[in-house]
């Protein structure tokens, strides 16, 4: 009986460490990549009714003949406010067809260029 | 004929004087012809907008173009929150020496980003529904360039990237003379 009481106060005593799991935002974006007849197309259905049309789509393509592929792409970013890409090279023109590539993806982009070594610094974040 | 002698000479002078003056006065562009951007900022506290319709970007283009300033620092501060620039984005254009960045918008929404290629590109966008953005963060200027075609588009590109190189050229020689 003792041991139980001394138990019991034991446990009284102890406090839960609770741990806060960290609050991480996942973003999740869903597009889907398809071809037809072996040329790559994009689509980007935001909801279940537009996914229903592309489905649709894809069959009517079929049922007329057409080569199709298509799958779903599932996008993870764990943090949703920042992905930074960098590249450097020492070719201008290599440097400016990555950035507007980079641009064109939906990133900001900068260019800078060390006279030193002759590298140029390409960043892009999202 | 001495009298209308010195008229018409009295006319010539000033017909010149008014010439010199049309020249040398800004153009001004009426309020109604200015871009959806310059409207919307124009007549925001702590921010100056500029809109400019034929700034010339080479020989053979000219674009409009509306430029925002802060005037202070709630202006600056103002600017980043309406354009999505977060304190992460800027922490890493801070760190190159000029800080500038440029990116693709959607047109009269240059605080929305556009996505033209990849695995979330908008389909439905075309040339004519983007224009380009430009950030300094040492100047404290946002510039929106109104593109509206894909040549357009590319040469404010190469314009953009061009002046970034070219700056940090300059900041190098600055910091070789000191």
């Amino acid at each position: 009986m003792a041991v139980l009481v001394l138990l019991g106060l034991a446990a009284a005593g102890c406090t839960k460490e609770n741990v806060a799991e960290d609050n991480v935002v996942v973003a999740v974006t869903q597009s889907a990549s398809y071809t037809v007849d072996g040329i790559q197309y994009y689509a980007n259905p935001q909801n279940d009714d537009e996914w229903s049309d592309f489905l649709d789509r894809m069959i009517a393509l079929a049922e007329e003949g057409r080569s199709i592929q298509f799958w779903r792409n599932d996008i993870r970013r764990g943090d949703a406010t920042k992905e930074v890409v960098t590249y450097t090279t020492t070719n201008v023109d290599l440097a400016k067809k990555w950035a507007k590539q980079k641009q064109d993806e939906g990133y900001a982009v900068s260019i800078s260029y060390n006279q030193q070594t002759g590298v140029y610094t390409c960043i892009a974040v999202r | 004929m001495k009298k209308h002698n010195v008229i018409f000479i009295i006319l010539c002078v000033v017909a010149v004087l008014v010439a010199v003056l049309v020249k040398r006065c800004p153009r001004t562009v009426p309020y109604e012809q200015c871009s959806e951007v310059y409207k919307r900022y124009s007549r925001v506290e702590g921010v100056r907008a500029t809109y400019v319709k034929d700034y010339r970007i080479n020989d053979t283009l000219t674009i409009g173009v509306t430029l925002l300033e802060a005037t202070d620092s709630a202006g600056w501060k103002y600017l980043l929150q309406k354009f999505n620039i977060s304190q992460e984005m800027q922490t890493v254009f801070e760190q190159v020496d000029f800080g500038v960045m440029s990116w693709n918008s959607h047109k009269d929404n240059p605080e929305v980003r556009a996505t033209t290629v990849g695995e979330c590109r908008d389909v439905s966008l075309t040339d004519k529904d983007i224009e380009i953005c430009a950030c300094s963060f040492r100047e404290r200027k946002i510039c929106v360039f109104h593109t509206q075609s894909e040549e357009e588009i590319l040469a404010i590109d190469n314009y953009n990237y061009d002046n970034m190189i070219n700056q940090t050229n300059l900041l190098n020689h600055e910091k070789d003379k000191n």
